[in-house]
């Protein structure tokens, strides 16, 4: 009874909204592009949150955007908010920080229908899930609604997320994989940052070249974090599922056990592993993030976001470099994708609310705001036209010039390295950390041993999944 | 001054059992000292246990990173309603199991028992959707409902109302004292020390709560300290020593609640003792 | 149970008005959510909870063939005692160092109890750090090691184990100091007299008076010992290396949280909750012969 009374409101309100909505919603897109102007008086806008009560009834859109970006990100995500909401007149976007990105999708998986956000921040390896559970609007379905041209969005960077040839999520936060090394060190060993990490062998080369003639207590760290590997699944240019990587269908089963992709891997990182010049520091890449901000470790594998944070940690006494991301075998013909995350509209039967959704979400991937966002966060554009602007240039010179190795990568990239898509990347993520992490420990225990415990215990999550995903 | 034998071990006892403490709490403080330093003095070898060049901008970055104080408030409100709930229910719980006999008893106080053995996180999801569907999310009735009470908290209680002399119950029954009147006049004053260090007891583990808050909370201006360790760890993973001041600065409010409480349970242990 | 006499007054309402407050915050946030759980156990549910077919014994068949489940039960029953005999020891020691009142007591007192005042989240950054597996670890370097202690599978665990144990001997040391200072100054001054030493005291009257609290201390190493958690979580995140920490609590939340794989966590949560009500249930089977009631 009392549900039917609050939909029945809802459907009244929205109806009166429409008209204050959709008018508004194109001059809002119009405005976007001026919106540099406005972000000026963003502070101001921050402290008009108590009025909130009295916009809603002037008729602004309110809708709630659920992320994961704590600290300095999550600073810059309010600025950007408060930003976007003094820009226009028609919506009032609320930001709610919701725990990491696992924290933020188990409290999305047990909010009731209706009660969740409209924007949902969420990782990429949770596409299938929201696709499959998520309650969620193809962001495709906006785009040609609106005729949205999304030609200058990266299209390497688009490819993760489309699926069958349709955008599921908008691309926000986006980082890609990259060496980052001591360039003193490397100098000191006398190497080319150029040729210094092209290969796995490489990487060990130049390990045991920094360990010996540089001087550091560790050579190098073949940081063991899933992502990577998936990555490096792609610089192969094979698949890591079947049913064309997940983006045709459902995956049944994973495939780097019979393409060779993850023996070509493991067989190497072997190697590394039992070499005295690399050291592994757990999984993840929170303690060799740290251990390399001391400047005692010549290089180590990370997100291209990390730029700022290592630089301060280190304080001026090293300088930071990037490297692509070596090749598994010299011959590689891929390339490397994304990490970091997707904006989804969520379904919460309000077509105003949605509409409001995709209007903010033109806002964040205008090229002028993601330039700002690169900035302030370390994350890459996801616009071409972002790379062109004056003052994102004179950033890419002056002050991070590090950021385009990461950037050329990724442009060098191929859209079928996109990489693979399923519904238990969570879980496998973890499988494949604990066997890399038990195969570099323990010297008895073969690459062999390692690919046949990955792709088993993957398999298990895939068909519980199916299974109940029917 | 004469010194015996004795009190020169009395003394030199009393410097051990210091030595002890200081053994005990040097992980804190080595916190605090590490808190004070920058990435590369927390990687010098050997360790620093003092920081040569002591740094606190930490500190400044932590208060720039979350809110911490609003976060801590928010912490103490709901520490406080809880210990307060669940002193009551907990110790009236209890009166009924140690000063009644009655059906189903025995049943009634393993079903109590039974609740700590429960793995908290296979119904933490089922609480919350409790508390989504009757709109409670974001409120303070949210962050404190499933812990009014605890088994813990009960059991406790009976424990010490059971060192409760039964010659004190006849005769307040021969003084035609009811049992509520027993309960508020008689058992809670004489429980002052096990009340006391309940208190702190469930001080401690109320704000240490983070899963529970994280799910029912959803702005800021509900989060609890908790959270906003959290937040750090992820955002600041670099910087150690701004990790290090967060959890420094998270210490300090329950540190010093502990070190006041600590005060009262002691008193309260003295006005309690009861005569056998 | 209580050796309070029979003939009680009051009306036959009377206990369970008192039962009344807490019963209703169990039944809505315990009782009801775990019989949930029990049922639950015997389907399959979608990844938000929902169950939709059922299953009869297959999740539990599933779990006892797994060897992932397998090593987590095996992990769980080396740790509990790896926390809860050594947590009860030193508590006991500190506890007993204590007991009398002098001057100035209060000051290692507090001490005692302190690691009881620290979280599980600031505890876990500040241990992460003594434990580094560098020369730079505090551990280490008094060790004279390089142990590599939450990174390495073979020692991961008893890293855990000890920040753990530092974290729950403050509880154990209050409880107990509780328990010693119940002891009537007389019976202590008689004893004096008869010239009993202090371990005599200790363990012919002040132990056996305080067993109540000992019981209840015992009972309360048990039950954390098997759920601790945070710690583990923010130490050794997903299960340890090579998930050597992966103990059944941190596997349920790994589950149910982050894996929406609901019905495997519930199955692991009966598990566990049987085995914790085994082992107490025999502790209780003792409590009339230990417990000493005045």
């Amino acid at each position: 009874m009392k549900r039917t009374v609050a939909l029945l409101l809802a459907l009244v309100l929205s109806v009166s909204l429409f008209s204050a909505c959709s008018s508004s919603s194109s001059s809002a897109s119009s405005a976007a592009p001026a919106s540099s102007a406005a972000s000026s008086s963003a502070p101001a806008s921050s402290s008009s949150a108590p009025q909130t009560t009295a916009d809603a009834s002037a008729g602004k859109v309110k809708i709630v955007f659920w992320h994961a970006m704590g600290g300095r990100n999550g600073e810059y995500l309010d600025k950007l908010i408060a930003e976007y909401n003094a820009s226009q007149d028609a919506v009032e976007v609320e930001g709610q920080y919701q725990g990491n990105y696992d924290d933020a999708l188990a409290k999305l998986r047990a909010t009731p229908e209706g009660q969740g956000p409209d924007i949902m921040q969420l990782y990429e390896i949770g596409t299938r899930w929201m696709i499959d559970n998520g309650k969620i609007r193809k962001m495709q379905d906006f785009i040609n609604a609106d005729n949205y041209d999304i030609s200058d969005y990266e299209p390497n960077i688009l490819a993760y997320y489309t699926l069958d040839g349709e955008l599921y999520s908008m691309p926000f936060n986006c980082s890609s994989p990259v060496v980052v090394y001591n360039k003193e060190a490397l100098e000191a060993a006398g190497l080319d940052p150029k040729t210094a990490f092209a290969t796995m062998d490489d990487c060990l080369k130049t390990a045991e070249a920094i360990a010996t003639k540089a001087g550091l207590p560790v050579g190098g760290s073949f940081t063991n974090y899933s992502w990577i590997f998936e990555q490096l699944v792609g610089m192969q240019e094979k698949e890591f599922v079947d049913n064309g990587n997940g983006r045709a269908g459902r995956a049944t089963k994973t495939v780097i056990g019979e393409n060779d992709a993850a023996i070509n891997i493991l067989s190497k990182w072997k190697t590394i592993a039992q070499s005295p010049y690399n050291k592994t520091f757990g999984k993840g890449t929170s303690e060799s993030k740290q251990q390399f901000a001391t400047g005692t470790v010549g290089f180590i594998l990370d997100s291209c976001s990390v730029y700022v944070d290592i630089s301060s940690a280190a304080g001026g006494k090293f300088s930071v470099g990037f490297a692509p991301l070596p090749k598994v075998n010299p011959g590689d013909t891929g390339g490397t994708s994304v990490g970091g995350g997707s904006l989804w509209i969520m379904d919460n039967g309000d077509d105003n609310r949605a509409a409001a959704a995709w209007d903010f979400i033109k806002y964040v991937t205008s090229a002028q705001e993601q330039a700002e966002w690169s900035m302030a966060t370390g994350y890459l554009p996801i616009r071409r036209s972002a790379l062109e602007l004056d003052f994102y240039k004179d950033y890419l010179t002056n002050t991070n010039p590090e950021l385009i190795v990461a950037i050329e990568s990724l442009q060098n990239s191929k859209p079928n390295c996109a990489g693979g898509i399923m519904g238990v990347f969570p879980q496998a993520r973890v499988i494949v950390e604990n066997t890399i992490e038990t195969m570099i420990n323990d010297p008895s225990y073969t690459p062999e041993q390692a690919v046949q415990a990955i792709v088993d215990g993957i398999n298990s999550e895939i068909e519980m999944y199916n299974r109940t995903n029917g | 001054m004469r010194w015996n034998k004795a009190k020169v071990l009395t003394v030199l006892g009393f410097i051990g059992k210091l030595l002890v403490g200081v053994l005990v709490i040097s992980p804190i403080l080595l916190g605090v000292s590490f808190s004070f330093m920058s990435p590369s003095e927390l990687a010098s070898i050997p360790p620093h246990l003092v920081p040569h060049e002591p740094v606190t901008y930490t500190y400044q970055k932590v208060l720039q990173s979350i809110p911490l104080f609003r976060f801590l408030g928010n912490s103490m409100i709901v520490c406080t309603i809880v210990i307060v709930g669940q002193i009551l229910t907990c110790s009236l719980a209890a009166y009924a199991f140690s000063f009644f006999h009655f059906k189903g008893q025995r049943i009634l106080f393993l079903a109590v028992l039974a609740t700590m053995m429960i793995p908290v996180d296979s119904i933490i999801i089922a609480n919350y959707l409790t508390i989504s569907k009757l709109k409670l999310s974001d409120t303070y009735i949210a962050l404190v409902a499933p812990y009014l009470t605890s088994a813990m908290g009960i059991f406790f209680m009976r424990q010490s109302f059971l060192t409760i002399p039964k010659e004190l119950h006849e005769a307040a029954t021969v003084d035609g004292c009811g049992h509520f009147r027993f309960w508020f006049s008689i058992v809670m004053p004489i429980s002052k020390p096990a009340i006391a260090s309940l208190g702190v007891y469930i001080f401690i583990q109320t704000y240490n709560q983070f899963l529970w808050p994280l799910l029912v909370t959803n702005t800021n201006n509900m989060r609890t300290v908790q959270i906003g360790m959290s937040i750090l760890r992820e955002a600041e993973a670099v910087d150690y020593g701004t990790v290090l001041a967060g959890a420094v600065m998270v210490l300090i409010p329950s540190v010093f609640v502990f070190i006041v409480g600590q005060k009262y349970l002691v008193k309260g242990m003295t006005a309690g003792s009861v005569k056998g | 149970m209580s050796s309070l006499g029979k003939g009680r007054n009051g009306s036959k309402v009377a206990p369970y008005l008192y039962l009344l407050p807490c019963m209703l915050v169990f039944a809505i946030f315990v009782f009801w959510p775990f019989i949930k759980t029990v049922v639950y156990s015997f389907t399959i549910t979608d990844t938000r909870g929902n169950p939709i077919e059922f299953v009869g014994l297959e999740n539990y068949i599933r779990q006892f063939k797994s060897p992932q489940f397998r090593n987590s039960l095996k992990l769980t029953f080396k740790f509990a005692p790896m926390v809860g005999i050594p947590t009860f020891i030193i508590g006991y020691i500190l506890a007993a160092l204590a007991s009398e009142r002098m001057r100035g007591s209060r000051i290692y007192e507090v001490m005692y109890s302190m690691p009881m005042a620290v979280a599980s989240a600031p505890a876990s950054v500040i241990w992460f750090m003594l434990l580094s597996s560098g020369q730079n670890g505090v551990v280490n370097w008094i060790l004279n090691s390089e142990i590599r202690w939450l990174l390495d599978a073979k020692t991961a665990l008893i890293a855990v184990a000890i920040v753990t144990v530092w974290l729950n001997i403050g509880a154990n040391f209050i409880f107990l100091l509780t328990g010693f200072r119940n002891v009537p100054t007389e019976l202590i001054e008689s004893s004096r007299i008869d010239g009993a030493g202090y371990f005599t005291r200790l363990f012919r009257i002040m132990t056996p008076i305080a067993t109540p609290q000992i019981f209840f201390v015992v009972f309360l190493d048990i039950v954390t010992s098997f759920q601790a958690f945070a710690q583990i979580r923010l130490l050794t995140p997903n299960g340890g290396p090579s998930y050597s920490t992966n103990v059944l609590i941190y596997s349920i939340y790994q589950s149910a949280i982050r894996d929406s794989r609901y019905e495997t966590a519930f199955t692991q949560s009966i598990v566990l909750f049987l085995i914790i009500l085994v082992i107490t249930l025999i502790q209780f089977k003792t409590e009339d012969k230990v417990v000493y009631y005045q």
